[in-house]
């Protein structure tokens, strides 16, 4: 049996228990989506958006889905969850259960659903029928199909008009080896109704992170689990979303992942994604542009080390006039590491005045790393300002020279290098709250991959919040 | 405090230095002049340990210590300071944070307590005065987008922040207008009298005697072609000035 068809089996045999079985919309979904990946099969490298990342891995891993994890276990984890993260509202998900005790949701403001998908089916199950499955590409992703098929729960977020939230939203997701390699498929399904303003964190890690604080390497179990994950995401107009999102998982697991974006007229998208740990990590992310001067703003940055393999692909698709489209990704790649970036950008024939910029840096820290990187234009439009670049180098000499002539080491000085090579994404996390939770590991991984004594954590937010000098 | 002796260097097979010697003790400041090509800034980038130029021959001894021996970050520690003629730019890391891990990293290697945010700030601020730098030069990225003049001001305060043993400064005075000469002969000059019984020397590399008005050298050497041709006081500056290097080189070829 490839593996392929025991995935198709293990869906077979445990559909009876997934959530939402009493609904039918819901089962028909599920058998629609499996006959989708049925078809596609796991992609090789004959398929062009699957060309530089071998699936060879999860092809040879005898995966199960994944089952709850013992109540010890979930109740070991309530401390060092609240002291790593004593925020609210706060979603905890375990191989990709929610875990009701571990999570606080806090009182919400008005017109603001957020649940677990499983809750949400049962309090909610005609606004999640009328929003699951309409964003997802299920045809041209068949891991997304199989996310869909397989959906056990995840986030559920509603926001009616005009609602808001200051206070970031965090969802962590937590994943935990067993005995055996196991699958999880959360999916988050997030609806902003006009002018809705939020902030979102999704947030990936492995149980050894939480538990040894920010260390890279824990030296755990191993985890070879694969988790699957699909965000949906739908804007109406006005409405303004910062999502988030930290991959942050043991090095021995693989991270697939698909976000897909719907805009209309004049609303907001900004995606910040980091990606560090994984030994596989994918992450496509599908914007569409529908609607008037919708606007999205997409930046990453990857930082990936021994034999570590990452992967973005994103798609913008200008469908009206005057929509902006901006991406800047960066990486930072060390031994053996591969990276790999595919932007794509559509401009349809109406979408006049439309404004596209892409930019994809990548910073070589040794002989054996391997960069593919690969800018993709289509424009049917003529009246528009487009724009790509993708660059590949290495640590500026002249700059490591200046910085040892006043006393750096040669390790600090490439470290304060790579860190500002990759400040101005940084920069961009306009929430301290958030920019210290995504630094402290970034800067941990940093130091682990170049070394250096001078200490980088000066360059964190200080306990109150205020960046250090200026 | 620095004894050069015989130096022989070569930039991609060039021979630049051909034999240069230099006696520099505590408490002086030597100034070196000399045409285009003659190997001023090759002699103050193999103090500094660029990578480039490679010595072939000879010796430099720094407070007793084999300098060519330490890498360019020990030669920063032990106290060597090169003001650079084309200071580089590094996009990113802020001037402020860029000056205080220069100078606790100097601190360490020399087993003295670093620096906390606060002290560090409180001497930066009086030095940036000594300077006449803006402030808000500080909180930007080092060099980025300075003019030939901040920059220039820039490796002068950091010079007043690292107050080094032996400072030499690479054509510090070139691309600067009159009243910004002023500001960094005045940092110079600073750097030199508060030096008492902290053992400080300073070499001035220059093409000009302009700088020499107003920051007083004990000697002055005429390099060429990769040696030293002529040593004398402040007064061979003026000479030079007024004969040019031509006149006093062939003045010198004809007395030998």
């Amino acid at each position: 049996m490839n593996a392929c068809e025991r995935f198709i089996n293990d869906y077979k045999q445990s559909r009876k228990q997934l959530p939402g079985q009493a609904l039918p919309w819901l089962a028909a979904m599920r058998e629609s989506a499996m006959a989708s990946f049925s078809a596609q099969g796991l992609p090789d490298a004959k398929n062009e958006s699957w060309k530089y990342t071998s699936l060879t891995q999860i092809e040879q891993t005898d995966y199960r889905l994944a089952q709850r994890l013992p109540k010890e276990t979930i109740e070991r984890l309530a401390e060092p969850i609240k002291r790593r993260f004593n925020n609210a509202p706060c979603l905890v998900f375990l191989n990709g259960y929610y875990e009701a005790s571990l999570s606080t949701c806090g009182a919400l403001p008005k017109g603001i659903i957020l649940s677990s998908i499983s809750e949400a089916l049962q309090e909610h199950p005609q606004l999640v029928a009328s929003e699951l499955g309409k964003v997802a590409n299920l045809q041209a992703h068949p891991f997304s199909a199989l996310n869909t098929a397989l959906l056990c729960d995840g986030v559920f977020l509603w926001a009616a008009e005009n609602s808001s939230m200051e206070q970031p939203i965090h969802c962590l997701f937590i994943s935990r080896a067993g005995e055996q390699p196991v699958l999880s498929s959360p999916r988050l399904l997030l609806v902003l109704k006009e002018n809705a303003q939020l902030t979102l964190l999704e947030h990936y890690i492995d149980i050894g992170r939480l538990k040894a604080g920010i260390a890279k390497n824990t030296h755990s179990q191993a985890n070879y689990n694969l988790l699957n994950t699909v965000t949906e995401i739908s804007l109406s107009s006005a409405a303004n979303l910062n999502h988030y999102k930290l991959q942050y998982e043991a090095d021995n697991s693989a991270h697939i992942a698909a976000m897909y974006v719907q805009q209309q007229g004049a609303s907001r998208f900004t995606s910040h994604s980091y990606s560090l740990g994984a030994a596989l990590a994918r992450h496509d992310i599908q914007v569409k542009l529908s609607e008037r001067q919708s606007e999205c703003c997409l930046n990453g940055l990857y930082l990936v080390n021994g034999s570590q393999h990452v992967d973005y692909h994103t798609q913008i698709t200008h469908l009206a006039p005057a929509c902006q489209s901006q991406q800047l990704y960066k990486g930072v790649i060390q031994d053996r590491a591969h990276a790999v970036f595919n932007g794509e950008v559509i401009i349809d024939p109406v979408a006049q005045q439309s404004a596209a910029r892409q930019l994809n840096k990548n910073l070589l820290l040794g002989e054996q790393g391997e960069v593919d990187t690969k800018p993709e234009l289509q424009i049917y439009a003529d009246d528009v300002i487009c724009s790509h670049g993708a660059t590949v180098g290495q640590l500026d000499r002249q700059a490591l020279f200046y910085l040892q002539s006043r006393g750096f080491s040669e390790q600090d000085a490439q470290a304060w290098l790579v860190y500002a090579f990759i400040s101005e994404l940084l920069e961009r996390i306009d929430s301290r709250a958030l920019r210290k939770l995504i630094e402290q590991p970034l800067i941990a991984n940093l130091q682990q991959l170049v070394g250096g004594e001078s200490d980088l954590q000066q360059l964190l937010p200080s306990e109150n919040g205020d960046l250090p000098c200026p | 405090m620095l004894q050069i002796t015989n130096l022989h260097a070569q930039i991609q097979d060039n021979e630049i230095l051909k034999g240069l010697n230099l006696s520099v003790q505590a408490g002086e400041v030597h100034a070196i002049m000399g045409p285009n090509g003659s190997g001023k800034s090759t002699l103050a980038n193999v103090l500094a340990g660029q990578e480039e130029y490679r010595v072939t021959a000879g010796s430099v001894h720094f407070k007793g210590t084999d300098l060519l021996q330490l890498s360019v970050s020990e030669r920063a520690c032990e106290g060597v300071f090169v003001a650079f003629q084309y200071p580089i730019e590094v996009p990113g890391v802020s001037n402020v944070q860029f000056l205080k891990t220069a100078l606790n990293s100097q601190r360490k290697y020399r087993q003295l307590d670093e620096l906390d945010a606060i002290d560090f700030l409180q001497l930066l601020k009086s030095k940036v005065q000594e300077v006449g730098m803006e402030e808000q030069l500080l909180y930007r990225s080092v060099n980025e987008g300075f003019s030939g003049g901040e920059k220039k001001r820039n490796e002068i305060l950091q010079m007043l922040v690292l107050e080094p043993n032996l400072a030499i400064l690479d054509e510090t005075d070139s691309g600067l207008d009159i009243d910004a000469l002023k500001m960094v002969a005045q940092g110079v000059n600073a750097f030199r009298n508060t030096g008492v019984g902290k053992e400080r020397a300073i070499i001035l590399v220059t093409h000009y005697q302009r700088l020499l008005n107003y920051i007083k050298p004990d000697f002055v050497h005429v390099l060429f072609d990769g040696r030293i041709v002529r040593s004398g006081g402040p007064e061979l500056a003026l000479q030079l000035e007024e004969k040019g290097y031509t006149g006093v080189i062939a003045e010198e070829a004809a007395g030998s």
